[in-house]
């Protein structure tokens, strides 16, 4: 018994010592898990994709919307894919920040879907406050109201044959002037497809 | 009739030069030389035996820079690639990219592909391209 004991205590030792707890790894590099939906890899993919498509078409550079940096709100974000926690912050942000870096666009955050920021109409509430500076207070009437809002949509199809199933997953987005409604730029992003056996999807 | 010779002679050499002329398929405006982007394509060892370099275009529009890179499968196999391109500013600091990160490709046999970039920082002059294998 006591020989078995002995000869067992150095095997759980070792089966413990082979299971891999939580390691950093490349987002982007072969260790990255490949779900049935998107991953982080592919959100990047598309951000880059769509940036590059607002950027190179040069609705930003006519003039036609005012000076450069031209006022933009982020519109409705619709999730029509069957990811119900679908990370469009993460897509949005991307775009935003790269329309930002350009100096071409500059966001409006008082209203809108994604990244508003409710402390300039919180600052405007203190007026008449006895405990701040009045003359710290902003005037009424001077936020910036966005020229241009951008409108975004998830589209997924799905297909299915006997053995294997696909999910194809894209992002339409499109750009309207807030002055008369008219949109002056559309794009998508290219699509992302996966094919895999069924009964054997990790989400 | 060494009039007539001279002028069949001048005739010939002027066809000879409109043939050679028409074959010159000039390089578009924005190809770079090749030593001006020999050491800005950054290839793996594996990547090497599978994949040559065609042509680069760069270029500035509306006031960013954007740069193309030609290239083909040169396997009778289908490849995964994945690239990463970072810009770098005048003093050659690398510039932060909301949207850094690896793209992947799926490239067939004998194809050629494009990796086109726009840098989103107006302060971009440079770039890299890094080129590795992806394990799909």
């Amino acid at each position: 018994m006591k020989a078995n004991i002995i000869l067992i205590l150095p095997l759980l030792v070792i089966a413990t010592s082979c299971q891999s707890g939580p390691q950093r790894i490349d987002p982007g590099g072969d260790q990255a898990v490949t779900s049935a939906g998107v991953d982080f890899n592919e959100i990047i993919e598309w951000t880059d994709t769509l940036t590059q498509r607002m950027l190179t078409s040069g609705f930003l550079d006519t003039g036609e919307f005012g000076p450069q940096p031209i006022r933009m709100v982020v519109s409705d974000i619709e999730n029509k894919t069957d990811l119900s926690h679908f990370p469009s912050e993460l897509l949005l942000t991307n775009i935003r920040t790269s329309l930002l870096q350009s100096g071409k666009a500059r966001w409006v955050s008082t209203y809108g879907e994604d990244g508003r920021d409710d402390m300039t109409r919180d600052t405007r509430d203190l007026a008449n406050d006895p405990l701040f500076k009045q003359d710290q207070i902003p005037q009424q009437g001077t936020a910036s109201v966005a020229r241009l809002s951008l409108r975004t949509q998830l589209l997924w199809t799905h297909s299915q044959g006997t053995k294997s199933a696909q999910n194809t997953y894209i992002v339409r987005q499109w750009v309207t002037d807030t002055v008369n409604g008219e949109v002056i730029w559309e794009g998508q992003s290219n699509p992302i497809a996966k094919k895999f056996e069924k009964g054997s999807v990790s989400w | 009739m060494i009039q007539r010779l001279s002028a069949i002679a001048i005739l010939s050499l002027g066809c000879l030069g409109c043939e050679s002329t028409s074959n010159y398929v000039p390089p578009p405006p924005g190809a770079l030389e090749e030593s001006l982007w020999r050491d800005r394509v950054i290839m793996s060892t594996n990547v090497k035996t599978r994949v040559a370099v065609d042509q680069v275009l760069e270029d500035r529009q509306n006031g960013l820079l954007r740069t193309q890179i030609e290239m083909h499968n040169i396997t009778s196999s289908e490849q995964s690639f994945r690239t990463l391109i970072e810009w770098f500013d005048v003093a050659g600091f690398k510039l932060d990219s909301p949207n850094d990160g690896w793209m992947s490709h799926i490239v067939h046999p004998n194809q050629t592909f494009s990796v086109s970039a726009n840098a989103v920082n107006p302060a971009a002059v440079s770039w890299r391209l890094n080129i590795d294998t992806w394990g799909r």
